[in-house]
């Protein structure tokens, strides 16, 4: 990454977060203090949103659709496409909405931003709104980050006395009112038409879509939905321009992306790296290589709901298209690397559990089947496996994925790979009731 | 008219309307693409995952698997329902939902008309693999009509999407999440939604189940049905009466896509108790001994004759019933015809001149009526003349579908009522004061006209209704609103009316058949008979059906018919007939058939049930006889219906050749309605 | 029984939305604030009357998300991260040091009730696997001999918990 390129980490202090050890608790991101409005103005803040209200609207929409930025939140959905779905003409209040449920087992980094800048995020919102002319945001955060969104509503209530949000922000014209929601918890209020419902404090089931949300969202109003990370990257898309956050990635991919390892790792920790830096520089370098001296056996890319990967692939870049034809998905980069000695039937028993205990119960396949594919593999990882329950896991394992949302698939990801790169660990612990490997779970 | 579309499916080409899923259009089509959640009332929820086909968007693009209930039909596209990757699809989905749905269908309640069971035949879902422990729920008491069985539960979503989204219900929800979602109440208690039996159908499994059948329980493929009218109200909702071994075991909506359509009300749908009553009438009598009906009906026909001589004209009179069909109440007729009597109807003299302007508004063409599914498509409903969720509870229910899509609604009724919720306006006055108010709002449309302070409400019912692009007043005619109230709501909506918008109109009466004998012709005020019973000048009085007749004030125990010879053809044993002299029983209205009119002035043809019982005929077989008795059988081939009622003759001719399953006939778009009446 | 003052301010919150439903979660989390960390069946009532929601779609919210509780919870409550990555790094043994410690089982408060324990999702904290949160601090990495220091550090918190604790709400 270029230096001295101020980017979304300059502020907050990844080496403070990614330092790992015994130190004292509180510890993690909740133990580094947030950045002030005056360090943040110090640093350079303000200066993207300052610039865009001279803007038109649209003109910022086509800054960042230059950009060539993608969401972060998982699906890496170009932001500019999206928002220029937004009816600029419709006549009542649109909203923007800032996705914080972060619950995506092993993805950590939209705390760090929170946590770390906040004021980063509010100014990031101000241009997003500005863009499309809303004039009402929301955060929405998850419940378990409460800290985060004490953080947040101190920053915003001095954004609010710097005029940054409500009425005529810097004598603009333009009105900007933010609100944090605070979540009462479950991962699928991440998904964001679930999160919708979730906002107008209904049960958290997604709705269908069409209508999308950016023509039919909160309150059936224009609503757009970005993930915290997306956001982040527009004040300095704004200050700099398209052409320098094209500039940033490798082979051809725009900006930076905020990079994870954790599980079998030395050094776990958030990066900020460019789009399209391998997999093996990642684990290898920033991660400091495997944690007790066992070879990797497979790396989990993005958050836990993408397919796994093997040690032969992790030369792969870690940008959307590579990862996508490398048989998984980017998500959200935060790798989760498991070595030799891990059971990958007792691993993908904890991973089902997860989908099993988050779904929403609303459709069949994955109210009913991720139960049974649980009960399965944990049966078989207990070594009481049967004849017959890797059928059970192939006919399931194909059928969780034709659901009324993606969260079921994103089940399906880890769980179809597991079945089929590590089959011989199941059928083994079938046999023998007893797992292959040295030292079974953990 | 909608756009045509051209869609394939398995491979042959069909013309379906545009703006449809393609499941609608499979199931229009008679082709049973597998489904749970999908109901035509309820609409697509995509939560149960079934309805599962290959879909393509066209020829030459690749086909997904895809929802169904999920996929608008597009020009071209191209649907797989046999795809050998959509048969394990739903195969597997059954498996799913079997995993913890008890396996005791042999002697499960819903069994033989359970979607579960037969969709999982249909999917050929045969051998369970799942070996682990079933989930199991804690059931409710849901009160004295539905039983709760949650174990059967397979999540479909219906129950709550038709009690609380399409009933606005707000007592029975969903709980929970994950594989554990739980749908019932808060706690146990009964449900109060008028319309909570619905869920028996809605629910494609066991869960919620009619507690009277389960009481009385037959196999549902051992019942015998026969299709009928719900006898309660006025609205006319189509039934499916169940009856084994001599009694009535249950009642369900019947489809009539022009009428109640899915749904009907508790308080029809519980309410067949008379049928198996104690009190039901099973021997003739007359003076007092019992008898064969044949000799009843001899000896009754001489006394006739006797009265008729000694006293002449006039000295003998009858009073039909609105809860009776119109051939009862035709032979009724005809009987004091021959006699030369004269008749009233049940109920008091302002009523049913009430009843008849109502009536004769609605036979002339004069005013628009809607019928059931054509209420729900209003955008302004003015209610006014009564407690409508007691009075005509379906119609309730379809002015429900309007409050979903978010059309105001203003209520002028005697108390509060349960829509009172969803209304943008209520205002309680008792009924004759109802007309008053009911012009002021005629006044307020026209603000030229409108003197001194205006009322308030009446001043946002009119700027509601004066924009709205499909309004509707619903009126009640069934009581002391009298005939100032037809009149009043009438000319609301002659002031409402506007070349480019019409506004429709909808009398509601008390009871089945009130709207076919209001057209009868040369009634009397019932309250002359009454009267005139009770001061001796009429000496021989045949009342119709009482039992049904809904009225319970008279005869008033107060005042004897001390010289009056009562005739009481009847199939309950209530108050007329315990006193009455001559006692001729006949079948109760599920048992037999006949012809009724509702709100609309549809005639609805409705069959009885083969129930073995001491009495098989009917009051109109009843009277018929009678009149045979008398000598008079003649007549009774010589009489047309349009003789006795101010109908159309076209109407007359073809009111015996009415179905039961047909969507009836309307009298307004009889030919040459405005020849006949005036 | 909420105060006046409480009702006029969860009221205000309501209305300053185009519909007063959206108010509902942060009025259900104050009222479980207020009932000392749980909704009972009045607090199901009340947010109904205040959001306008009826109370069997407020049931229906407060049975879905797993940051309400229908019954007594602790007065404080420990959540374990269950997720991958700590489950790599050992949560189960830290699980079963808590629940040792405690006497409880997952899922169970105990009997004094001081503390509920209960498994989470994925902190957001897998950097510092395993983790634990406790109340609102979040700890990492856990090992076996710091659990006895943050149950006694909590215990002896007479402040700094946001849970009003009511005594009637203890579990029995
Ligand atoms: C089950 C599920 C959970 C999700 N959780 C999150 C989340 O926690 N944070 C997030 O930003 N996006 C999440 N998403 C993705 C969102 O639905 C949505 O695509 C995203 O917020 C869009 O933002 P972006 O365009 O900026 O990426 C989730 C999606 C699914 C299906
Ligand atoms: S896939 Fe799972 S989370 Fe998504 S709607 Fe279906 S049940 Fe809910
Ligand atoms: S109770 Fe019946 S209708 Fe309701 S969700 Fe369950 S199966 Fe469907
Ligand atoms: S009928 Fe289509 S998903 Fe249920
Ligand atoms: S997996 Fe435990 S904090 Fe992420």
């Amino acid at each position: 990454m270029a230096q001295g390129v101020r980017t979304m980490s300059e502020i907050v202090l990844f080496k403070n977060i990614q330092k790992n050890g015994p130190e004292l608790f509180p510890a993690g991101a909740a133990a580094i203090p947030a950045c002030g409005y005056d360090d943040y103005v110090k640093n350079g803040g303000y200066q993207g949103a300052r610039k865009a209200l001279k803007m038109a609207p649209l003109e910022v929409q086509q800054v960042v659709k230059d950009s060539g930025l993608r969401g972060r939140g998982g699906a890496g959905f170009p932001t500019g496409m999206k928002w220029s779905f937004v009816p600029m003409d419709f006549k009542g209040q649109k909203y923007l909405i800032c996705n914080c449920d972060e619950m995506e087992p092993g993805t950590f980094k939209d705390r760090a931003l929170v946590y770390g800048d906040p004021h980063q995020l509010i100014e990031s919102m101000i241009i997003a709104a500005y863009a499309m002319q809303m004039t009402q945001g929301f955060i929405f955060i998850r419940c378990e980050y409460r800290k985060g969104a004490r953080i947040l509503e101190q920053a915003a209530a001095e954004a609010l006395n710097h005029g940054w949000l409500g009425k005529n922000i810097q004598s603009s014209g333009f009105d900007f009112h933010l609100d944090v929601h605070l979540s009462a918890g479950r991962y699928i209020c991440g998904e964001e038409t679930a999160l919708l419902n979730s906002l107008e404090g209904k049960r958290a089931n997604p709705r269908s879509k069409p209508p999308f949300p950016q023509v039919y969202g909160f309150l059936g109003s224009p609503t757009i939905v970005n993930n915290v990370e997306t956001l982040c990257n527009l004040p300095h898309i704004l200050a700099r321009g398209a052409q320098w956050h094209k500039s940033l990635g490798l082979n051809g991919n725009a900006g930076t992306k905020i990079m994870g390892a954790s599980g079998r790792v030395k050094n776990p920790g958030l990066w900020e790296l460019p789009l399209g830096t391998p997999m093996r520089e990642v684990l290898n370098e920033h991660a400091g290589g495997p944690s007790r001296g066992k070879s990797f056996k497979t790396v989990i890319p993005g958050g836990l709901s993408t397919p796994m990967m093997t040690p032969d692939q992790f030369d792969t870049p870690l940008d959307f298209d590579s990862v996508a034809k490398a048989g998984s998905r980017l998500g959200t980069a935060c790798l989760i690397a498991f070595d030799e000695d891990d059971c990958m039937v007792a691993a993908t028993a904890n991973i089902m559990k997860f989908y099993m205990r988050e779904s929403c119960g609303f459709c069949t396949p994955c109210r009913e089947g991720i139960p049974w594919i649980y009960e399965t593999v944990k049966a078989i990882a207990e070594g009481k496996g049967e004849e017959g329950d890797l059928a059970v896991l192939d006919d399931m394992a194909r059928h969780i994925f034709h659901t009324f949302c993606a969260f079921a698939p994103g089940a399906q990801g880890p769980l179809l790979s597991a079945i089929t790169t590590f089959r011989h660990e199941f059928e083994f612990l079938i046999q023998k009731s007893q797992c292959h490997t040295a030292g079974g779970a953990s | 008219m909608s756009a045509k579309i051209k869609i394939t499916v398995n491979g042959v080409m069909h013309e379906a309307e545009a703006g449809r899923n393609i499941l609608q259009i499979l199931l229009d089509l008679g082709i049973m693409l597998p489904h749970f959640c999908y109901h035509e009332a309820l609409g697509a929820a995509g939560a149960c995952r079934l309805c599962a086909a290959m879909i393509s968007p066209g020829a030459g693009k690749p086909a997904r698997l895809e929802m169904a209930c999920m996929t608008r039909a597009e020009d071209g596209m191209i649907v797989d329902i046999t795809n050998p990757q959509a048969v394990d699809f739903r195969e597997k989905l059954i498996e799913e939902l079997m995993l913890n749905h008890p396996h005791d269908c042999p002697v499960c309640d819903e069994g033989g008309e359970c979607m579960l069971q037969d969709m999982t035949v249909l999917c050929r879902h045969q051998h369970r693999r799942n070996r682990f422990p079933k989930r199991t729920w804690r059931n409710q008491d849901l009160g004295p009509h539905i039983h709760h069985e949650m174990n059967r539960c397979i999540t479909c979503y219906r129950c709550v999407r038709f009690y609380r989204d399409y009933a606005l219900g707000d007592d029975l929800g969903v709980f929970g999440s994950r594989g554990r979602v739980y749908f019932g109440r808060m706690r146990d208690g009964a449900l109060v939604s008028e319309f909570s039996g619905n869920l028996v159908d809605v629910c494609p499994t066991g869960v919620f189940t009619d507690k009277h059948f389960r009481a009385v329980y037959c196999r549902p493929w051992d019942l015998q049905t026969a299709p009928s009218i719900c006898p309660h109200c006025s609205v006319g909702c189509n039934v499916l009466p169940g009856s084994r071994h001599k009694t009535l075991r249950r009642i369900k909506p019947r489809r009539n896509h022009t009428v109640n359509r899915f749904f009907m009300c508790d308080h029809g749908r519980f309410g067949g108790g008379f049928v198996n009553a104690d009190n039901r009438l099973t021997s003739a009598r007359f003076d007092g001994a019992g008898m064969s009906l044949d000799d009843a009906i001899t000896q009754t026909a001489e006394r006739l004759k006797e009265i008729v001589q000694t006293h002449g004209r006039g000295a003998v009179a009858a009073i039909g019933s609105p809860g009776a069909s119109l051939e009862a109440n035709a032979a009724l007729i005809l009987l004091m015809k021959t006699l030369e009597g004269r008749f009233a109807f049940f109920s008091t003299g302002a009523e049913r001149a009430a009843h008849k302007r109502a009536a004769a508004l609605i036979a002339n063409g004069q005013v628009d009526t809607p019928s059931l599914p054509e209420v729900e498509q209003a955008d302004f409903t003015l209610i006014v003349g009564g407690d409508i969720t007691r009075e005509a509870p379906m119609m309730d229910l379809a002015v429900r579908q309007t409050i979903r899509a978010g059309a105001p609604l203003f209520i002028i009724s005697p108390q509060a009522g349960k829509l009172d919720a969803f209304a943008k306006a209520a205002r309680h006055a008792a009924l004759p004061e109802q007309a008053a108010i009911v012009s002021n709002i005629a006044q307020a449309l026209d603000h030229a006209l409108m003197t001194g302070q205006p009322d308030p409400f009446a001043g946002a019912a009119a700027s509601a209704l004066a924009t709205a692009k499909r309004p509707q007043i619903l009126c009640g005619a069934t009581g002391a609103g009298g005939i100032a109230l037809v009149d009043a709501a009438h000319s609301l909506v002659a002031k409402a009316v506007r070349p480019e918008r019409p506004c429709r109109l909808v009398y509601w009466f008390p009871a089945m058949n009130s709207f076919g004998i209001s057209l009868a012709r040369n009634d009397e005020s019932p309250d002359t008979i009454k009267q005139d019973v009770e001061n001796g000048r009429i000496k021989a009085l045949t009342i119709l059906e009482h039992g049904a007749s809904l009225d319970s004030e008279w005869p008033d125990d107060s005042k004897p018919m001390k010289s009056c010879f009562t005739i009481a053809v009847d199939a309950i044993a209530g108050k007329a007939a315990t006193d009455a002299d001559a006692v001729l029983p006949c079948a109760s209205h599920y048992e037999t058939f006949g012809t009724v009119m509702n709100y609309e002035g549809r005639a609805q043809r409705f069959e009885g049930l083969p129930l073995p019982r001491p009495v098989t005929w009917s009051s109109a077989e009843v009277l018929l006889k009678l009149i045979e008795a008398l000598g008079a059988g003649e007549a009774i081939n010589r009489t047309e219906y349009h003789d006795l009622f101010e109908i159309p003759a076209t109407m007359s001719s073809l009111i015996g050749t009415l179905a039961p399953d047909s969507e009836g006939l309307l009298i307004r778009s009889t030919a040459a309605v405005r020849e006949v009446v005036g | 029984m909420i105060s006046d003052a409480l009702k006029v301010q969860l009221t205000g919150h309501c209305g300053h939305y185009p519909s007063r439903r959206v108010g509902l979660i942060f009025v259900m989390q104050k009222l479980q604030e207020h009932y000392g960390g749980w909704l009972p069946e009045e607090a199901i009532r009340e947010a109904a009357e205040i959001s306008g929601v009826p109370e069997t779609e407020v049931e229906g919210v407060a049975t879905f998300y797993n940051w309400f509780f229908r019954e007594p919870a602790g007065r404080h409550i420990i959540v374990v991260c269950d997720s991958i990555s700590c489950y790599l790094c050992g949560c189960d043994r830290i699980a079963a040091n808590l629940e040792r410690k405690l006497g409880i089982k997952l899922g169970e408060t105990t009997p004094d009730g001081m503390f509920t324990l209960l498994p989470v999702v994925c902190l957001g904290n897998c950097d510092k696997a395993p983790s634990i949160m406790v109340d609102d601090e979040l700890y990492g990495p856990v090992t076996a001999d710091m659990i006895d220091e943050i149950i006694e550090k909590t215990a002896s918190e007479t402040h700094g918990t946001r849970r009003a604790h009511d005594e009637r709400n203890r579990p029995v």
